[in-house]
């Protein structure tokens, strides 16, 4: 784009420039405004370079170079916040810490999560028991992701989404490892001898052991987890914009 | 990326310096990416920076204009004179 088509760009209104429709839209300038130093330089590069293109090219070409440069500019974005500064992985640590301290408040109310097993009192519960466990407790645990991410942004006073990326991160790796365990059937033990017991879980597709919380924690947690960081995140964006008086773009 | 400021010093700003650099590369740099570096580089003292009052037609948002330092400057002419001196002495091929 030329100077020129700056000029002419001048000459559009503010709700053309700002024309982007859609919650899609919407929810990309905030993740764009979240990871951003300076919000008001890049999405005002943003609107002013869209209405540049809409003028020279059409509405529809405007809308597809706006969001081309928006998604291009969140791994930029993210990345330069990792890199260039050190505080952000402190406060994404941060808010790790506060989600394992959460989660470890939140009850099972049939308490299969403790229960203990062997041999010699077996006592084995209910998959319907262990399903409700699991749900309370993955809902409990999504909502802490929520409040940690909420946290990290709110303690950041910048690029606020930055640290909640880590915290995201770090809830991935951990779901990865605890899949297994966290809410993990009794598996069968035998006893070899006076002082030795020996206890296998049975981790296949049928498996009584190790379905519900495979299940549950791999594919689930794995993509639920950031999600829900990420949303407390952009909320706090959200408020902080509304709190400066910026509006979202209008439909 | 400084020789882009350069030419505009003190109204440099994000996508104006996006468009020099593209031409100048031959290939589209993306907003992101100018922001980014124009950001890296006031961090290492090159730049300074200013936000100038909301315009209408960036909705409302202000731009951050930017400007080069004196270490910048000697950067720069360093540079220069550092490619004059590769060249001076190559032949001038393709001139009659």
């Amino acid at each position: 784009m030329s100077a020129r088509a700056h000029d002419v760009g001048h000459a559009t209104t503010p709700a053309d420039s700002a024309g982007r429709t859609g919650a899609t839209d919407q929810a990309l300038e905030l993740v764009v405004a979240g990871l951003a130093s300076d919000q008001d330089a890049l999405l005002g590069d943003l609107t002013e370079g869209r209405a540049g293109v809409a003028s020279a090219q059409g509405e529809r070409a405007a809308r597809h170079w706006w969001r081309r440069q928006a998604l291009l500019a969140v791994p930029v974005l993210a990345w330069h916040g990792l890199v260039h500064r050190p505080l952000m992985w402190l406060l994404g640590l941060t808010g790790f810490v506060a989600w394992t301290l959460l989660t470890a408040l939140v009850p099972a109310p049939f308490g299969t999560d403790v229960m203990s097993y062997d041999a010699l009192h077996p006592s084995l519960p209910s998959v319907t028991d262990i399903v409700a466990d699991t749900v309370v407790i993955g809902i409990g645990t999504l909502v802490a992701a929520a409040v940690a991410g909420a946290g990290t942004a709110a303690l950041a006073r910048r690029a606020r989404l930055v640290p909640a990326l880590v915290t995201a991160a770090l809830m991935m790796l951990v779901s990865t490892r605890s899949g297994f365990h966290v809410v993990l059937g009794p598996g069968r033990c035998e006893e070899i001898d006076r002082w030795t017991t020996s206890c296998t879980v049975e981790l296949g597709a049928a498996s009584r052991d190790a379905i519900v919380p495979a299940l549950w924690q791999l594919p689930t947690m794995m993509t639920l987890l950031p999600v829900a960081t990420t949303v407390g995140a952009l909320a706090v964006v959200a408020w902080s914009r509304r709190r400066r008086g910026v509006e979202p773009a209008p439909d | 990326m400084l020789l882009a400021v350069a030419r505009h010093d003190g109204a440099a700003y994000g996508l104006l310096v996006r468009e020099e650099v593209s031409r100048a590369r031959g290939r589209e740099m993306s907003v992101g990416a100018a922001y980014t570096t124009l950001s890296r580089l006031e961090a290492k003292g090159l730049l300074t920076s200013h936000a100038t009052e909301p315009l209408p037609v960036r909705g409302g948002r202000s731009r951050r204009e930017y400007r080069l330092t004196a270490a910048a400057k000697e950067l720069l002419a360093a540079e220069r004179e550092c490619a004059d001196r590769r060249w001076g002495s190559a032949p001038l091929w393709g001139q009659a």
